[in-house]
């Protein structure tokens, strides 16, 4: 069996809602049956194989190739393999409660919005709201786990109630805003703002914020023993996320947000 | 049948069937970690009177611990899952939790789950917090000298205890001498402890008592200072017997253990003092299992 494979003809003017390209929706239908599938593009609907030469018969190994204009890739998928060759668009990996969604390039907003279990892999950047809550919902992410090798726009993490959401690069403003649990850790820099009205959950960074909030305050420098747990088990998740393996676990250690109970923190890693 | 010119009984060890679970204890370096374990363990010798039967497995090195700091494996023992998770919270609340540096890590993985850090967080009195890590999860409860990290639950397995077999030497030091080398030999062994102090008896009991309030009383027949009084399994050249017991997370673990145990105890043979072996058992009515001491010795 071969990668099921979706490959857009050429680019339209709208955007394309490809949801239902997962696993999970495309078990066990036939090839005439998935090219008959409709999709809804821009206020029309259209089927997809109007838009999308299709190849390859294995469900569970899906491949996209499309752009920046492909929303809701992989949303609410629980099973498989979903690659994305290229950018994919809005709410990547939206829902998510299971199996492997890697994108090649960047992904729009609200990716991993609402994610409950399985993972994301991004090799480029990540717009707004990643890993946040779907517009309506009281909670962002809660469970699985996203990385992204480049930069995350403004307030990754927001209301996130578990999980972990790697940043190798930088963390636009008010990353970890309202959380709630979980972890977000940032390789790069950390925007203005980080971890307002946080809860509770863990934002961990490398270097110092340039500003912190001042409803943020020192606890110290300390040997955090889970550290060491956390960075092994990144340690498989390439650079620049395997970098702390082996790295001694001290973190100084910022309680916040006071205005928001208190009871979360920011680690800033000690040098290695 | 006679090995070394030391007699072995035909007879068998009666076990019984009991809980059992693996903790790992980490710390800063492995004298913390063993102290924790030794005091976990501590009053553990017997479920008769102190509620479990627990002992340090083994130690462990860096590499072979979660968080990459050195360790140590701790076994407990009891008769029921209830009485097993109400040693382990304690045990470990009193003993683990105290202790400097230390963290607390399953070492088992099995279906039936036993409260660990699921209990002790409350100790963090809200500034507690939780971690999911690689599918399980940890609690970080906040101490004076940092925070202690406890994985939220560990493993539990229907398990043996009881197993056991009696060195009957010429004289108390030649007993100590075969037993020493049993325990050296045994602790090698994975999965199982010898629960008494130094893993050796000297107090072996029978059921019952002429005082009503005890369960259980000296073993008179194995006593050689009543050898003169009593109905004794003494013969006139046995002057101290020792036992061993062995608890183990399956039989074939505490089979495992009692063969290099029978065997080390033969090597000293009758140069070094031994007589015999035998066992302890209530006529097989009473334990689920039964350990020949010829059947293993063969």
């Amino acid at each position: 069996m071969t990668a099921l494979t979706f490959t857009l003809k050429q680019q339209v003017a709208q955007r394309i809602d490809v949801s239902a390209l997962t696993p999970d929706r495309l078990a066990g239908l036939s090839a005439d049956a998935i090219r008959a599938l409709p999709l809804n593009v821009g206020n029309r609907e259209l089927e997809l194989g109007e838009l999308f030469s299709v190849g390859g018969d294995d469900a569970d190994d899906i491949v996209i190739a499309g752009g920046a204009r492909l929303d809701r890739i992989g949303f609410g998928m629980s099973r498989g393999r979903l690659r994305v060759d290229g950018d994919a668009g809005a709410y990547a990996g939206a829902q998510m409660r299971g199996g492997e969604l890697v994108v090649g390039g960047s992904v729009g907003m609200f990716a991993a919005c609402g994610m409950r279990g399985g993972s994301l892999s991004v090799e480029g950047n990540a717009g707004d709201f990643l890993g946040g809550a779907l517009p309506g919902d009281m909670q962002g992410m809660r469970g699985g786990l996203v990385r992204v090798r480049g930069h995350a726009g403004e307030r990754a993490g927001d209301r996130m109630r578990r999980g972990a959401i790697l940043i190798g690069g930088d963390a636009g403003a008010c990353c970890a805003s309202r959380m709630i649990a979980g972890t977000v850790a940032v390789f790069g820099k950390l925007g203005e703002r980080a971890g307002e009205s946080m809860k509770r959950g863990t934002l961990l960074c490398t270097q110092a914020p340039e500003r912190m909030l001042t409803t943020f305050n020192e606890c110290g420098s300390f040997e955090l023993v889970f550290l060491t747990l956390l960075f092994r088990q990144w340690k498989a998740l390439g650079a620049p996320f395997d970098t702390l393996a082996g790295r001694a676990p001290r973190a100084r250690r910022y309680m916040g947000d006071l205005g928001a109970g208190g009871k979360g923190e920011l680690l800033v890693l000690a040098a290695a | 049948m006679i090995i070394n010119g030391v007699s072995i009984d035909e007879t068998f060890a009666e076990a019984f069937g009991m809980r059992g679970t693996r903790i790992v204890i980490t710390a800063h370096d492995l004298t913390w970690a063993r102290h924790a374990a030794v005091a976990l363990t501590g009053f553990a010798t017997s479920v008769i009177a102190c509620g479990a039967e627990a002992g340090i497995e083994r130690e462990l090195s860096p590499e072979e611990t979660p968080d990459g700091r050195p360790g140590v494996s701790a076994l407990l023992f009891a008769v029921s899952s209830k009485e097993l998770g109400k040693q382990l919270e304690r045990r470990v609340g009193q003993c683990v939790l105290t202790c400097p540096t230390t963290a607390v890590y399953s070492g088992l993985d099995a279906p039936e789950k036993l409260p660990l850090g699921k209990t002790l967080r409350y100790f963090g009195d809200g500034f507690q917090n939780s971690k999911q890590i690689g599918g399980k999860r940890y609690w970080r409860v906040p101490v004076m000298d940092g925070e202690f990290l406890a994985e939220e639950t560990t493993s539990m397995v229907k398990a043996v205890g009881g197993g056991n077999f009696l060195v009957l030497a010429q004289d108390q030091v030649s007993a100590l001498r075969a037993c020493e080398a049993a325990i050296d030999a045994m602790r090698k062994l994975p999965n199982v402890i010898m629960p008494f102090p130094g893993g050796v008896v000297r107090s072996g009991s029978k059921v019952g008592s002429k005082y009503k309030a005890l369960p259980a009383s000296t073993n008179d027949a194995f006593c050689p200072t009543l050898r003169g009084a009593t109905r004794s399994e003494l013969s006139a050249d046995v002057g101290s017997v020792m036992e061993i017991v062995i608890d183990g997370l399956t039989d074939a673990d505490v089979r495992a253990a009692m063969k290099v145990g029978l065997q080390a105890v033969c090597e000293v043979g009758a140069a070094g003092g031994v007589r015999r072996i035998s066992a302890g058992n209530y006529g097989g009515k009473l334990g689920q299992f039964h350990f020949h001491l010829r059947e293993i010795l063969s």
